[in-house]
């Protein structure tokens, strides 16, 4: 995996995080559970980039 | 999706299509939800009277299939742009309810949310739109956008006339 790679990673756990805290309340207000609604989007979007990143390794390069 | 190029920038684009990913699982499971379940989330105060109103006139219903048909075209890739600019007014009503009207400790994070999805999306987008932002254009229609295809269009098409 390259730098690119590792750094949209990195990026797209901590927008991960701020959907996680944002939405639970983690630290700043009382806690409640992380909705399916987030769930689900969080499940597709990283198996949607997850796709993406292995379709551009194969092919070797990325984006259109 | 075709395989025609290397992104400029890889990491930018590999967290746009996240972003788009993310926003349209997002729209497809507000709007899905609604038209499988008929759900309709418990808004307090003068925000869920407004909510009412709009499905009492049909309005809300109208957004949830738009949301459902929007990320769609967001997950799949298609005709992304159009469905960025079309849902950006429910994502400012969305925004403003949720942030100054409910205000309650989840949709004072949601309601930023949707507007930072939508609008880091269009921004990430609009290199194509900002292309057609002239200061000066005459009426051209739909139809006829191929004229709009050509170097110096505006010029040309205000010295050939518009429509």
């Amino acid at each position: 995996m390259g730098k690119p790679e590792m750094h949209a990673i990195i990026a797209c756990i901590v927008l991960s995080l701020a959907v996680f805290i944002g939405s639970t309340g983690l630290g700043y207000a009382v806690y409640r559970p992380l909705r399916y609604y987030d769930i689900f989007s969080l499940v597709i979007s990283w198996a949607g980039l997850a796709f993406i990143m292995w379709r551009a390794r194969r092919a070797g390069g990325a984006g259109e | 999706m075709g395989r025609t190029g290397v992104a400029q920038n890889k990491t930018m684009y590999y967290i746009i299509t996240w972003i788009r990913l993310f926003f349209g699982a997002h729209l497809l499971f507000s709007g899905g939800r609604y038209i499988l379940t008929g759900y309709m989330p418990a808004i307090p105060g003068i925000g869920g009277e407004w909510a009412d109103a709009n499905a009492a006139i049909g309005l809300y219903q109208a957004v949830k299939y738009m949301e459902f048909v929007f990320g769609v075209m967001l997950l799949t890739n298609r005709f992304v742009l159009l469905a960025l600019i079309l849902e950006m007014p429910a994502t400012v009503s969305i925004f403003w309810l949720n942030t100054f009207i409910v205000g309650t400790p989840r949709q004072l994070f949601t309601g930023p949310q949707e507007l930072f999805l939508n609008g880091v999306l269009l921004l990430a987008y609009s290199g194509y739109l900002g292309a057609a932002l002239k200061p000066r254009l005459e009426p051209l229609w739909l139809w006829n956008a191929n004229r709009a295809y050509k170097d110096n269009y505006a010029d040309k098409i205000r010295a050939e006339g518009g429509l």
